[in-house]
């Protein structure tokens, strides 16, 4: 049983980074209608990026300090790369199609990671665990649940996925520029005549969402690897998240993010061997978009003849 | 270059086409993206190791070849029916992500699976991270090939291959059959209300399409006689899409054109070496074949930016080529006949 | 026992008591039409009045929440799109739906498709049997090509025709599957007033050549008043009227529906 919240425990917390993660994803898509692929990339650009500056504060700086910096420093990077990727890649194709658009998805997907491998030799980037009370040593430390022991920080995910989840919620439910995305999410032309720049509305999404990914890429860095294909498979999670949940809709996004988690990690705990977890993902992934293609929480849209 | 450097280049190509002619079926012809396509792939490869494993008739010599590849190809379309049935439902984007996910379920179902070896490699196990891989073939080689290994796949034999695909899949664009898919590709309410069965002509195109990734799967483990989990992934469902978009949608000449670039593309860069540039920082002193995987992914942006619809579009020879066609009617045509009640 | 008795009532098409509704929304309500073979029916109504649902409904594209439909003694309610197409109900759309990068003698032959007769291995070995079939759509639909005056654009794009032949091919295609009912939606939209009259003949030609029962949706009243022999009126999705044209130009009810109720002073 104690066996059983420790695995529940750890499904919500990395349930809160497909979270914040799928969030991007379903912003994204709910403005330009793009699977936006690179996405899992700007979540390892941002894990980069707080390394980076992890290296170049002094040595002697208070973890306590430099996390939230690292922290910072990731969502900001994170934003920039998105805000560059919408401007060079996104922004020219945008009236030639889905199929373009996916294709060009996916090349910069694939050029981010290869720029990254390129330059960092493909060496995995790890925080060092030496001396004590440095960063790398305080995101190992542990709490003890149940007989497994659970990393304190990711605590920490499920801190950032509920902050940032109210952020967005109180910026697209409660301020002029969330009407304005909500109303280009519906009707882009029809917002154009309405007065709203919808470059501007795109331009921020991407930057938000980006920034989100960047924010959740620096938190599971912290404890685990920086490497240049990291954000591939949780990309793809996030995105599994988004459409379990209803691709285009947050609260659908942070539901089906936990939900993913839970399910992954109650999968390894019912017994299924964890190289097998993956295939849960996908397999949940054909099922939703089988059953209930609009996701949990989504609407049916029509066609009209 | 040599031709010994050469010809599993070409082997190469050879696969790529297949790969990309078959794609196109279903991409180009009937409007329905792909990103699995080496799902359908590592399925053909697999089976036709494992019929090398289990089946092998040492007495049929290279013949083993045939029934290998006709159970690859009938894996594979029996495993795009499992898939295809399902997502038929399913339109542009949403079709995408989920035959992504089930190749990813093929990879990793390979990746931890394994199996007993079986008569050929007693006691140990197959697949797995390090998949299948043969050291000698068993049973004989073509007369007259001893000094390659025993691959039955030889250069020929691949290009047999990519010709009968070609062939068969031109016929079909060419035909009603052809018609139904491009018809879906257009405009899928027009097609219902032609009398065009849907859903049943979207799975033909899957099965179609799976088949002939089967057969370029078996002509792989042929060729290369040891595949791992590695060689099926993502990335190959997106360099065959590459070829398929460079040649253009719906093009089958095309498709076999861009294999012939892309496949050669990374040997040609071999051969360029950027190591000696003494201008560029150290950090860009490498082969150009370290530049390929960025190449790649350029290349994916910039084309489809530059070039929407490939070299050919969805025809089989670029404009400049094509017979200009003539406006008046080739025949006399019949004085029309009215139904009468 | 009542099917049977229908069946026997009417013989081409029949339909009775169509609904649908879209969320919440009642686009048609209760809609029951009877055609005779030969006749030419106009469907007509104002602005969202249901008459493009219910050709969605009649060729299967949509299916209805009751009634039923039968089409040359055949039970078609909530028969897929195609199998009705099959059974030869064709129909255009308001927003024509051409085939727009395949060639104009292609977009005649995809409408064949019912009637082609061989199957995949014949057409990828190339037998025989596909080149008769195939030569043989092809000879038909060069014929259709000249009827409807497109065979100088036999191998122009369908997507690069002007609009009048846009209209045109569209038509031809529904006609070529060899339907005997032909829904139009708004043919004469977006043509000017001579092709009008051109276009009410061809439609008339048409009926007597092919012996097709013609229902349209048409705005153009001076269209439908010469062309059709029976008017069916539908508003908010129901019928409020039917009869010839000369009965109907008096109709209160219809009247009111087109140029709104008179409005009685408030006491």
């Amino acid at each position: 049983m104690q066996d059983f919240l420790f695995y529940l425990v750890s499904g919500l917390c990395i349930g809160s980074i497909f979270a914040l993660v799928a969030v991007g994803y379903t912003l994204v898509y709910g403005i330009i209608k793009l699977v936006n692929f690179a996405h899992g990339e700007f979540y390892m650009v941002g894990a980069y990026a707080s390394f980076g500056t992890y290296s170049l504060l002094p040595s002697s700086t208070s973890p306590w300090l430099a996390i939230p910096l690292m922290v910072l420093a990731g969502g900001t990077a994170g934003a920039a790369i998105a805000g560059l990727t919408e401007r060079v890649a996104y922004k020219p194709i945008r009236r030639s199609g889905r199929l373009a658009a996916l294709l060009t998805a996916i090349g910069v997907s694939f050029l981010l990671q290869n720029l990254f491998a390129f330059f960092s030799q493909a060496r995995p980037l790890q925080y060092p665990t030496e001396p004590h009370g440095s960063v790398g040593e305080i995101c190992q430390r542990t709490v003890l649940l149940g007989t497994d022991g659970l990393v304190l920080i990711r605590f920490a995910y499920i801190g950032a996925a509920v902050l940032f989840c109210a952020l967005l919620w109180y910026l697209v439910l409660r301020t002029r520029f969330g009407r304005a995305m909500r109303a280009v999410s519906q009707d882009a032309d029809a917002a154009t005549l309405m007065g709203i720049d919808v470059d501007r509305v795109i331009r921020h999404t991407f930057l938000i969402g980006g920034g989100l990914a960047g924010v959740a890429g620096t938190l599971i860095a912290l404890q685990g690897v920086t490497e240049p294909m990291m954000g591939f498979l949780p990309g793809l999670k996030a995105f599994v998240a988004a459409v379990l949940g209803g691709i285009g809709n947050i609260a659908g996004a942070v539901v089906g993010g936990l939900l993913l988690g839970v399910i992954e990690s109650l999968a390894v705990w019912a017994g299924v061997p964890t190289g097998y977890k993956d295939v849960a993902a996908f397999v949940i992934l054909i099922l939703v978009l089988v059953i209930r293609p609009q996701g949990l929480l989504g609407r049916v849209t029509r066609v009209k003849v | 270059m040599s031709w010994v450097e050469l010809q599993p280049v070409l082997c190469q190509v050879g696969i790529l086409a297949i790969l990309a002619l078959s794609l196109n079926v279903l991409c180009g012809l009937t409007g329905l993206l792909q990103l699995g396509h080496a799902g359908f792939y590592a399925i053909g490869a697999y089976t036709a190791g494992c019929y090398a494993i289990y089946a092998t008739v040492p007495a049929l010599g290279w013949c083993n070849l045939i029934p290998a590849a006709a159970a690859g190809m009938a894996a594979a379309a029996l495993c795009s029916l499992v898939i295809g049935l399902p997502c038929l439902r399913l339109a542009g984007d949403y079709l995408a992500i989920a035959t992504l996910g089930f190749a990813e379920i093929v990879r990793l179902i390979l990746t931890n699976a394994e199996l007993p070896g079986g008569r050929m490699f007693p006691g140990e196990t197959i697949g797995g991270p390090t998949g299948i891989a043969f050291t000698e073939f068993p049973g004989q080689v073509w007369p007259g090939q001893e000094h390659y290994s025993a691959e039955y796949a030889t250069l020929p034999v691949i290009w047999l291959g990519v010709g009968v695909t070609y062939l068969f899949l031109l016929n079909i664009k060419r035909s009603a059959i052809g018609r139904a898919f491009l018809c879906i590709r257009e405009d899928e309410i027009a097609a219902r209300t032609m009398g065009i069965n849907v859903p049943r002509y979207k799975l033909l195109a899957f099965l179609l399409s799976a088949a002939f990734a089967g057969l370029a799967g078996a002509l792989f483990f042929h060729q290369q006689l040891r595949i791992n989990p590695g060689n099926f992934n993502l990335l190959k469902s997106i360099e065959v899409l590459l070829i398929v978009v460079l040649g253009g949608m719906g093009s089958l000449t095309g498709a076999i054109c861009a294999a012939f670039l892309l496949g050669l593309l990374p040997c040609l860069l071999r051969h360029l070496d950027l190591s000696g540039v003494a201008f560029l920082p150290a950090i860009l002193q490498k082969p150009l074949s370290e530049y390929s995987m960025l190449l790649y992914a350029l290349l994916l942006i910039l084309l489809t930016r530059l070039l929407p619809n490939g070299v050919f579009a969805m025809h089989e020879l670029p404009t400049w080529l094509r017979p200009r066609p003539k406006t008046s009617p080739r025949r006399k045509a019949k004085a029309p006949e009215g139904r009468k009640p | 026992m009542k099917k049977e008795s229908i069946r026997k009532e009417f013989d081409f098409f029949f339909a009775e008591g169509l609904c649908k509704s879209f969320g919440g929304v009642q686009a048609v309500t209760d809609f029951s039409l009877e055609l005779a073979s030969r006749e030419i029916v106009g469907l007509i109504g104002p602005n969202g009045a249901g008459k493009t649902t219910v050709f969605n409904l009649i060729t299967g594209l949509d299916q209805p929440d009751a009634g039923e439909l039968y089409f040359r003694r055949a039970y078609i309610t909530r028969e897929p799109a195609h199998r009705i197409a099959r059974l030869g109900i064709a129909r255009t759309f308001q927003n024509i739906r051409l085939l727009g990068h395949l060639s104009t003698l292609d977009n005649i032959r995809v409408a064949y498709h019912s009637h082609i007769r061989y199957n995949l291995f014949h057409a990828a070995l190339r037998l025989p049997r596909y080149h008769r079939v195939e030569q043989d759509i092809t000879d038909k639909s060069m014929q259709f090509l000249k009827l409807f005056h497109l065979e100088r654009d036999v191998h122009t794009l369908a997507g690069a025709l002007p609009y009048g032949k846009r209209r045109r091919l569209e038509l031809a295609r529904a006609l070529a599957t060899g339907a005997s009912l032909l829904l139009l939606d708004e043919p004469g939209a977006g043509l000017n007033p001579a092709e009008t009259v051109e276009l009410t003949h061809l439609i008339r030609r048409l009926r007597d050549e092919f012996a097709v029962t013609i229902l349209l949706i048409e705005h153009d009243m001076k269209m439908v008043m010469s062309l059709c022999e029976r008017l069916v009126v539908l508003n908010f999705g129901r019928i409020i009227a039917t009869g010839t044209p000369a009965e109907l130009r008096t109709n209160e009810a219809v009247l009111a529906a087109y140029l709104g109720q008179p409005r009685t002073p408030p006491c």
